[in-house]
């Protein structure tokens, strides 16, 4: 784990931001306060996009009127992010993806696992690993309608119903005595608790965005801002360059490890980039693959856009894909959201924090 | 001449699967005919993970023209063309190839996965080194094994399996011995005590019901041993069609049966 100074981390979110002096939390607090719901209320007022709903992006842990001594936004709140943050002197933590190991959040480990068999692991006909047993996708951040491409968004998930499995009645839960207690949660929620950590998801509305974040943040790290075709930031064109080295380009600049995959002829030449962060569906690699040389996407279903393309390259038409991992994907949009919370909270540091990739490849 | 058509083959498999316990289910969406139909005369057959382009011209290369994919063969799973015509790059060329060839698709997912065992658990198994006399009881997919370190046990998967694209979550020095094993998208639960490692096809990554990736980077952060081994769906499941051609071989003799893999999805970068 890489040691943040206090000092360091003022200087590097001062950097090019409103200059905030140096202050010690206690005339930090006097010069001028502001409480993690205070923020969040700037957020939404100036995000720029509708708050259509408060189903995903509310506050996950700690209590929103805590003073706000610094801010993280970062791609996953994991504990070694939040033990980072607090190295930095950060107690407001902006996160894109659950900080409880689901998309329901909660923060006791009612999802899976303990008590009952375990979503996704009941009787009935998707039992045993059909595609169809695949949860719905994030409407929030799939590539869809919205984002350049043809895929309908699909219907949003009602929250308490998605850490129940869908094919199991609910009768069949049942489980007699409490479960036993997580360790993982246990010590996530003790170290917040510990540490007076606010965490708060921003995801469904930061991506709705334009342009979309996570692709800015990606062009901005590959250097292709340039190069940008569309109007969307969505599409580029750059100079040519082997799939196999745009794929080893990638996982270097995002600091992937294990996360990243390609698919299609190594030695094939790209020039057009079409890129369609987050969760994409095969309708929208379907009306984007013709028209580009490689698709850079965030996740697919395996038996969707991911063997549409095994397919494409099997024909021997040149063209590429590359799924770099959803929260590597996640990343430079939350570096974008830094530098933009810097604008709407100048009282307070604020800086980026990577969860890195959670993949790693044995050798 | 084989005078076996691909109606008889079907016939025969909802018979024998009938007396196995598994009656067919005549709603199922997706154990049905996929391009071809009963008439069709079978030449030898051809088990395969997925109906991708290249399991159909390899099979149809070694002279097998009725194709049984696990999964779909138009990248959904519904198998709805509508969806996949208006591809221009490669459908037409792969419903060209079939209809040249004359090909036919029956689907086997559903009822496969309701037969004990269930091959694609099975299969998995045996083919990343899980010696079934480990199973914990039989089909419980838990295995308990000599305690070893979790890189170690990675390493040693990969190597037996052979594909490059294997992800892996945990901290490899974390001691770990009891094992779940899954199968395409039915990934077990990485959060229960008593498992150490799971190893799976196909979860998400996030927004789940559940996202082992993140609990098993907290676990290595909070010191709670656990691994997640993500074979991915095709080599999760694609070793088991190997025990679906030996099923089948004895119900149909007049043709040869073999397995043919639908072929790697995703290489990796250096």
């Amino acid at each position: 784990m890489t040691e943040i100074s206090r000092r360091d981390f003022v200087a590097l979110t001062a950097a090019g931001a409103i200059a905030t002096p140096f202050l010690d939390a206690a005339s930090l607090r006097s010069a001028a306060t502001v409480t993690a719901q205070d923020i969040v209320d700037r957020v939404k007022k100036n995000i720029g996009v509708d708050w259509s709903s408060d189903d995903v992006d509310t506050f996950k842990a700690g209590d929103p009127a805590t003073i706000v001594t610094g801010v993280v936004t970062t791609s996953m709140a994991t504990l070694d992010v939040l033990q980072k943050a607090v190295q930095a002197g950060a107690n407001l933590i902006i996160t894109a993806a659950p900080t409880f190991y689901s998309r329901a959040d909660l923060s006791t480990a009612a999802g899976r696992g303990f008590g009952a068999s375990g979503a996704g692991r009941g009787p009935g006909p998707n039992r045993g690993g059909g595609p169809g047993a695949a949860p719905a996708p994030s409407p929030a951040t799939t590539s869809g309608a919205g984002t350049g491409a043809s895929a309908p968004m699909p219907p949003a998930p009602v929250l308490p119903q998605s850490v129940v499995p869908p094919a199991q009645p609910p009768a069949v839960i049942t489980p007699p005595t409490p479960p036993p207690i997580d360790p993982v949660y246990a010590g996530k929620n003790a170290f917040i608790e510990t540490h007076k950590l606010v965490v708060f998801r921003l995801t469904q509305h930061w991506n709705q965005r334009r342009p979309d974040p996570r692709a800015q943040g990606l062009a901005a790290a590959m250097g292709w801002t340039k190069y940008k075709t569309g109007e969307d930031s969505l599409r580029y064109e750059v100079p040519a360059i082997s799939l196999e080295a745009l794929a080893s380009q990638l996982k270097k600049t995002l600091g992937a490890r294990g996360g990243i995959r390609a698919i299609g002829d190594r030695t094939m030449t790209v020039r057009k980039i079409g890129l369609l962060p987050g969760f994409t569906m095969l309708q929208a690699s379907i009306a984007t693959l013709p028209s580009v040389d490689v698709i850079i996407t965030g996740e697919v279903q395996e038996w969707e856009s991911a063997t549409y393309a095994q397919d494409v390259a099997f024909a021997g038409v040149r063209r590429g894909f590359i799924s770099i991992g959803r929260v590597v994907n996640e990343a430079p949009g939350m570096q974008v959201c830094a530098d933009w919370l810097k604008t709407i909270a100048p009282e307070v540091p604020v800086r980026f924090v990577s969860a890195g990739d959670p993949y790693w490849r044995p050798i | 001449m084989p005078t076996l058509t691909a109606g008889d083959v079907v016939n025969r498999i909802k018979a024998v699967m009938a007396v196995q316990g598994v009656a067919w289910n005549d709603a199922t969406t997706r154990d049905r005919f996929k391009f071809g139909g009963p008439d069709t005369l079978v030449t030898g057959i051809a088990t395969t993970f997925m109906g991708t382009f290249e399991a159909i011209t390899r099979a149809s290369e070694r002279g097998l023209n009725m194709i049984i994919p696990h999964e779909d063969t138009y990248w959904n799973d519904a198998d709805n063309t509508v969806i996949a015509e208006a591809d221009p790059l490669v459908y037409k060329t792969k419903v060209d190839f079939m209809t040249a060839h004359n090909i036919v698709v029956f689907r086997i997912h559903d009822h496969m996965h309701r037969q004990r065992p269930d091959f694609t658990f099975s299969g998995t198994a045996r083919e990343v080194g899980l010696d079934p006399s480990m199973e914990t009881a039989p089909n419980s997919h838990r295995f308990v094994i000599p305690e070893t370190t979790f890189g170690e046990l990675a390493a040693r998967v990969k190597k037996i399996r052979g594909d490059d694209a294997i992800r892996v979550v945990g901290d490899p020095n974390a001691k770990v011995s009891r094992i779940a094993t899954g199968a395409g998208m039915a990934t077990p639960a990485v959060n229960v005590p008593d498992i150490d490692v799971v190893i799976g096809g196909e979860q998400r990554e996030i927004e789940g019901t559940f996202d082992s990736p993140e609990y098993v980077m907290d676990a290595a952060t909070v010191g709670v041993a656990k691994g997640w081994i993500i074979l991915g769906h095709n080599m999760s499941e694609e070793s088991g069609m190997q025990e679906m051609a030996d099923w089948l071989r004895p119900i149909v003799p007049e043709v040869k049966v073999a397995h043919v893999r639908a072929g790697n999805v995703y290489w990796v970068p250096k």
